[in-house]
């Protein structure tokens, strides 16, 4: 009942945030330099005709209520238009790009936390020895190193010097995906992974004082299930937080990384579409992101529904 | 047969902290450690069950049926936890993990056995521990009462069938008829299996009432042991004696409560001699020049004292008879006062009076309700109905009438925690001095005043909190509470937290102030020991009822509600 309540209240809240993103999204087009005309023609000359046939095909005469709604309805049904540099429908660019952008967050995430998460809890378990302070130091460097000064640094010495990746391009097999990735997902993951790391480590620390992680050695309970069932599952939740609004950062384009990598993603899109002013794919892509970051906060409620029993029967709102 | 042998152990972090403790325990018996905050019990505990904090090493030996423990590899500690030696702790709130089951939590502790059998053993086990309901193994330990915690704890603890139990405070986070309950229990348990039990607890009553033997620690050694009753009827060391007067009985309301004077020393400064010889009221300078060695007085009863403690006054001392109810008119006048939380009623329609000058005590268990009294009163919460009336004004907060602008000055509060409750980064002098500023200018008192009120030195204005010890801080907290010369104190269970000896002085200081200032008290406690030593008249609370009210000799000698007198049963016989 309390799970039913309280999905019920996030999705509410979900419709409502991308309601108000949408209004904002289609008022940038109406408020844009030279009218809503001028932005729709583009490059085409502009003329008395050719300025009423934009108006009579986008309907701007209308009120701007029954524009914002019909352009709502088309938005719903996956039509944001035609791009108006490329003469494409925006749904297409988009699609065209997703794939890399998609496969780039998702890598770098499964790195993030492959890496974080070990190196976080060693790190806590060995609290002030040698390998604590280098794990917390080489997190704090990499925290420090902007992602496209890695990105360049990584470009040089594994692909350019050793030439073990690729310099340029996301690949076409899946294989072949997987290597060219790697190196820009190594790039993106590198500060995330710090981190995780350090939330990991005071997530640790802090249910290391706990008296049930005593009590289950006082049981003899064996060494992997304490660090399992109790300490991991435990700290997960506030990683579980982290983890999520990285994947929602990484899922609406990594501009840093792609630029550097040359990868057509959504964040070389996003830099496109607003230099030549093709305000429909810039549209889409901000509800795009808006979409993404509330569907993946749904998620991470899902999660702690999942891992929290105190969450699900209500006891404690997240 | 010797189950448990320690010798010699001494523990030490950046300071010495336990001192060459010597304990052993028999198979089938309840061996008691008692002691104050700071004298090293629980981490003796700690250190025998391998399980001392980080930072902290353990010499000495360790011998469990005859295999040295100490300086065991983990692998080998690993195998002697749960299946030889179990560790039950303080706060079942915090011992079991709350992302797990209760059923799982006994179900993880056990041998390997096939599923369904293992369902049914979880059972079984709980049911050892009193949980007949199956259904409590599917719960959380957020859904379980503390006493229910415990048992689930209990179960877990003795799953895989220990020979010896080390019970660290298992009773003390509870409420005084679940920790009746938990208390038998264990001795059930430990009579039914035959087993040995380590039971470390501050409270001697509940050591002298579960325990074969007694061994009272003190800054990290061992000052007296013996038979439970003997240590109880004949204390042979001076610490035992003055920590048996500090105890307030339920009975009598005694004259004067003998607190120990001073404070516990750091076990290292004393390491050379008699550690309890700067407090002690018989000290010879002899006992500043050696460590006293445990001497045997009989078989199994030693001392660590040089000399024979001379018997304090203390045979039926004559009942004081309550002071006569002061002249004065009600000063606070509490009417039909209602609060909800969700679905909990905290108070259901709560109607007291305390007079000028009173005292009234009221008593109950967590979640009766009093806390949420004493809020409504200090205006902290907004009642859902009812009135609160403070010398003729009505005060009630959230009420459209209510004034609450200098109610301040006519109540203040002392909580339960001097820890928390004092800002850590202003020094005494300043929280005094700021509290004080919130009165009337004219007969404004001073910081030395306040101080001197509490009889605290002087020089404790330019202390801070943290350089404080737990008594200290809350005389500090009831000086704060004094500054603004309030009519009416409200003392939030002001002793809970504090040792016993602490607590006689605690509780002798709001007698007197209450003597010399004529405050009026409202003391809310769960200690009916406490509340006859400093209450006139008692309210009973139960599920957020005034279930009885009286006079505090006549509602604790002839209780007349059954909740009252379950109360009086649950608590243990004071020596």
């Amino acid at each position: 009942m309390a799970v039913l309540t309280l999905l019920a209240r996030r999705l509410a809240a979900a419709l409502v945030l991308l309601g108000v993103l949408s209004a904002l999204t289609f008022g940038l087009l109406a408020a844009s330099p030279g009218g809503p005309e001028q932005v729709l023609l583009g490059s085409r000359p502009s003329t008395a005709e050719t300025r009423a046939a934009i108006r009579a095909e986008y309907h701007l005469d209308d009120p701007f209520p029954v524009r914002y709604a019909r352009w709502l309805g088309d938005a719903v049904r996956g039509d944001f238009g035609v791009s108006i540099y490329s003469r494409e429908p925006v749904t297409d660019v988009i699609a065209d790009r997703m794939p890399v952008t998609a496969s780039l967050a998702g890598y770098a995430l499964l790195l993030t936390v492959a890496v974080g998460v070990p190196l976080g809890l060693v790190a806590a378990m060995r609290r002030g020895g040698a390998l604590d302070q280098g794990i917390t130091l080489a997190a704090l460097v990499t925290l420090a190193i902007p992602p496209f000064a890695l990105s360049i640094l990584l470009l040089y010495g594994f692909a350019v010097a050793l030439g073990w990746f690729p310099v340029f391009g996301a690949g076409e097999t899946p294989l072949d995906r997987i290597v060219h990735l790697t190196l820009p997902a190594i790039a993106l993951a590198g500060a995330q992974t710090a981190m995780v790391v350090r939330q990991m480590r005071a997530a640790a620390l802090d249910l290391a004082g706990q008296d049930f992680l005593t009590f289950a050695r006082a049981r003899g309970l064996p060494r992997r299930r304490i660090w399992l069932g109790y300490a991991l599952r435990n700290a997960a939740l506030p990683v579980l937080t982290v983890g999520g609004l990285l994947l929602a950062a990484n899922l609406t384009g990594s501009l840093f990384v792609e630029q550097a990598f040359g990868l057509h993603g959504l964040g070389a899109l996003l830099i496109g579409a607003i230099g030549q002013k093709d305000i429909p794919v810039v549209q889409a892509l901000v509800l795009l992101g808006g979409a993404i970051v509330v569907a993946v906060n749904l998620l991470i409620d899902l999660a702690y529904l999942a891992v929290d029993p105190r969450v699900r029967h209500g006891a404690v709102t997240s | 047969m010797t189950l448990l042998d320690v010798g010699g152990l001494t523990v030490t972090g950046r300071h010495l902290i336990v001192d060459g403790v010597d304990l052993n325990v028999s198979r089938g018996e309840t061996v008691g450690l008692v002691g104050e905050s700071g004298s090293g019990k629980s981490l003796t505990a700690r250190a025998v069950a391998g399980l001392l904090p980080k930072g902290l090493t353990a010499t000495g030996s360790v011998t469990l049926s005859g295999r040295e423990l100490l300086g065991a590899r983990e692998r080998l500690l690993r195998s002697v936890r749960g299946s030889q030696v179990a560790l039950l702790m303080q706060d079942p709130f915090a011992m079991l993990n709350p992302l797990r089951t209760a059923g799982a939590h006994v179900a993880e502790s056990l041998p390997r056995l096939p599923r369904a059998a293992r369902r049914a053993e979880v059972l079984r086990r709980l049911a050892e521990v009193g949980i007949a309901d199956p259904s409590v193994a599917g719960r959380h330990p957020f859904q379980l009462s503390g006493g229910m915690r415990q048992r689930v704890a209990l179960a877990a603890a003795l799953a895989r069938d220990p020979e010896l139990l080390i019970a660290d405070e298992p009773t003390t986070a509870l409420d005084a008829t679940t920790q009746h309950e938990i208390l038998m229990l264990l001795r059930g348990v430990q009579r039914a299996r035959g087993m040995g039990v380590l039971l470390i607890t501050h409270d001697l009553r509940v050591a002298f009432e579960l325990c074969d033997r007694v061994s009272v620690m003190y800054a990290g050694r061992i000052v007296e042991s013996g038979p439970g009753s003997g240590v109880a009827g004949a204390p042979a060391h001076p610490y035992t004696s003055g920590l048996l007067a500090a105890l307030p009985s339920v009975t009598v309301t005694l004259p004067r409560l003998e607190a120990v004077p001073g404070s516990v020393p750091h076990a290292e400064d004393v390491t050379d001699v008699c550690a309890f010889a700067a407090r002690c009221g018989q000290a010879e300078p002899e006992c500043g020049q050696a460590r006293p060695p445990l001497r045997e007085l009989s078989p199994g009863r030693r001392t660590a004292c040089l000399y024979e403690v001379r018997p304090r006054p203390r045979t039926a001392p004559p009942a004081l008879a309550p002071d006569a109810a002061p002249a004065g008119g009600t000063l606070l006048r509490v009417e039909e006062l209602r609060k909800r939380y969700g679905g909990h009623v905290a108070l259901g329609g709560v109607s007291l009076d305390v007079g000028a000058g009173e005292s009234v005590g009221v008593v109950g268990e967590s979640g009766s309700g009093k806390t949420t009294l004493a809020r409504c009163v200090l205006g902290l919460a907004t009642p859902d109905g009812g009135r609160v009336e403070l010398a003729g004004l009505d005060v009630t907060p959230g009420a459209r009438a209510a004034r609450r602008e200098g109610a301040h000055r006519l109540v203040q509060c002392v909580f339960q925690d001097p820890s928390t409750s004092l800002n850590p980064a202003l020094t005494v002098g300043a929280t005094l001095a700021e509290a004080a500023a919130q009165g009337r200018a004219e007969g404004r008192p001073s910081v030395a005043e306040l101080l001197d009120l509490v009889g605290l030195p002087t020089a404790y204005a330019s202390r801070r909190p943290r350089a404080l010890s737990g008594g200290e801080r809350q005389r500090v907290a009831i000086a704060r509470a004094l500054a603004v010369r309030p009519a009416l104190l409200i003392c939030d269970e002001p002793t809970a937290s504090l040792d016993v000896s602490v607590q006689a002085h605690v509780l002798e200081l709001l007698r007197t102030i209450r003597r010399e200032l004529g405050t009026a008290l409202l003391f809310i406690t769960h200690d009916l020991a406490v509340v006859r030593q400093i209450a006139d008249r008692t309210v009973v609370l139960f599920r957020g009822e005034v279930v009885e009210s009286g006079e505090t000799a006549r509602v604790l000698d002839a209780p007349a509600h059954d909740y009252t007198r379950r109360l009086l049963a649950s608590v243990p016989p004071t020596p």
